[in-house]
């Protein structure tokens, strides 16, 4: 379990994925010696929020749902949002690339393997639309519930919102954007012929594995924490209307 | 992929920990989040449906009325007693002995758990597709719909959603561009006949 005064190097050491991690808590590296309480400290980051991320990116038995669910909904959000950021400039950006390399180098560009390319696009789509969705309504629905919620005051406003939509609608919407990286993942391993060079090949490979486990532990913030946190605050409002 | 959900319900952490490790290497299981305790163990059931729950005995001995009661109501369930030496099982269960090797642990797992799925529900062994499901994969990859596919093959739209079931499971592809990609490779259809 990783507690404040461990250093933040261990802690990087203990796994090399907190990096990106870290990152999205705007931490960045170059720490020096200090333990994880002092650099968040120095970055004004929540410490009992980051380490409960942390420990629950740590160890798939771990998952402190109602801790998580006590912070507030800013921070959350704030939160899933940097990740959205990573996804759609950093992740996405890189696979792409890859994918495109790995056409050209490993398959000898032919027309069959640009349904590999159209494939990725199609993906890519689907998760911006996927995440832009969560930026542009569910996140603003979220804060202005937990406002509402908090001040008492529940004005029409909000009430016209919360009459046409609920975080329920959202849920249900909560497609698996996962699905199609799953398929793509098996086609490259199971289903497309031998590539020539097999280094590009496994970097894509291992790079879609990672980006899988991290959308996975991003869905479980989402539907096991930032729901049920809204759907509770949704009921207590709607008995008071 | 066939997947068989097993819950594991022990007071130690160690022990859960432990046995989701070793679930791990089974790629036919997936294990759910474990439980610590037989409170709620009702709503869980219903919510998680697993097909196999492992127990502390103890928590057996110390509940057996309501474990019993629970095994009828869902006895389409596999329970299984986790005994630790020194201690008598209830003998309401199969038992997976907790302080054997791995070798042993993994063998009970097998007899016990992955023998009796294999027969019950069939996992299919084959990942072959069938002549009448390479069928339904072209009709996917041209961008038929479920009801138009029926109509096309002759078949119902019941049995339409059946195959695509199976096919996903044997292929394990889920979506309909990926089942595309996959047609297009095996030869099963033509870029050019595709729709757009």
């Amino acid at each position: 379990m990783i507690l404040p005064d461990m250093k933040m190097a261990e802690m990087i050491h203990l796994n090399y994925e907190f990096v990106s991690v870290i990152n999205r808590f705007n931490i960045k590296l170059g720490f020096g010696d200090k333990t994880i309480h002092e650099v968040c400290e120095d970055n004004s980051v929540n410490i009992d929020f980051f380490l409960a991320i942390i420990n629950a990116y740590y160890d798939n038995d771990y998952f402190p749902k109602e801790q998580l669910k006590s912070f507030p909904v800013n921070m959350i959000t704030s939160y899933l949002k940097k990740n959205h950021e990573y996804y759609l400039f950093d992740k996405i950006p890189e696979l792409e690339s890859l994918i495109k390399k790995m056409i050209l180098e490993c398959y000898q560009k032919n027309h069959k393997s640009d349904l590999l390319d159209s494939f990725f696009t199609n993906y890519k789509e689907e998760l911006i639309a996927h995440v832009s969705y969560e930026d542009e309504v569910v996140f603003p629905y979220a804060l202005n519930v937990e406002k509402a919620y908090l001040s008492g005051k529940v004005t029409s406003e909000i009430k016209e919102q919360m009459k046409n939509y609920s975080i329920k609608t959202y849920l249900d919407k909560h497609d698996d954007v996962e699905e199609k990286l799953y398929d793509l993942k098996n086609i490259i391993i199971k289903y497309l012929p031998a590539p020539v060079n097999s280094f590009l090949c496994n970097k894509v490979l291992f790079e879609l594995f990672y980006l899988e486990k991290d959308l996975d532990d991003h869905s479980m913030l989402e539907e096991k924490v930032l729901i049920p946190k809204v759907e509770e605050m949704e009921k207590s409002i709607f008995i008071r209307i | 992929m066939n997947v068989i959900r097993v819950s594991i319900v022990h007071e130690s952490y160690i022990i859960r920990k432990g046995f989701s490790s070793l679930l791990l290497e089974f790629p036919e299981i997936f294990a759910l989040p474990g439980l610590d305790s037989i409170e709620m163990i009702e709503e869980r059931l219903k919510k998680d449906d697993p097909h196999v729950l492992l127990i502390q005995s103890e928590i057996v001995l110390k509940n057996k009325s309501l474990i019993s009661k629970l095994r009828n109501s869902f006895s389409t369930k596999l329970f299984i007693e986790l005994v630790h030496q020194n201690v008598n099982p209830s003998n309401l269960f199969p038992i997976i002995y907790i302080d054997n090797s791995k070798q042993d642990l993994v063998t009970s797992i097998n007899r016990l758990i992955l023998d009796r799925y294999k027969s019950k529900y069939e996992l299919i062994e084959s990942s072959d597709l069938s002549d009448r499901e390479k069928a339904v994969v072209r009709e996917v990859a041209l961008g038929y719909t479920n009801k138009e596919i029926a109509d096309r093959l002759f078949i119902s739209t019941h049995t339409v959603i059946t195959h695509r079931k199976n096919i996903t499971r044997k292929l394990g592809i889920k979506t309909v561009s990926g089942i595309t990609v996959y047609a297009i490779l095996n030869k099963l259809v033509e870029m050019s006949e595709l729709k757009k």
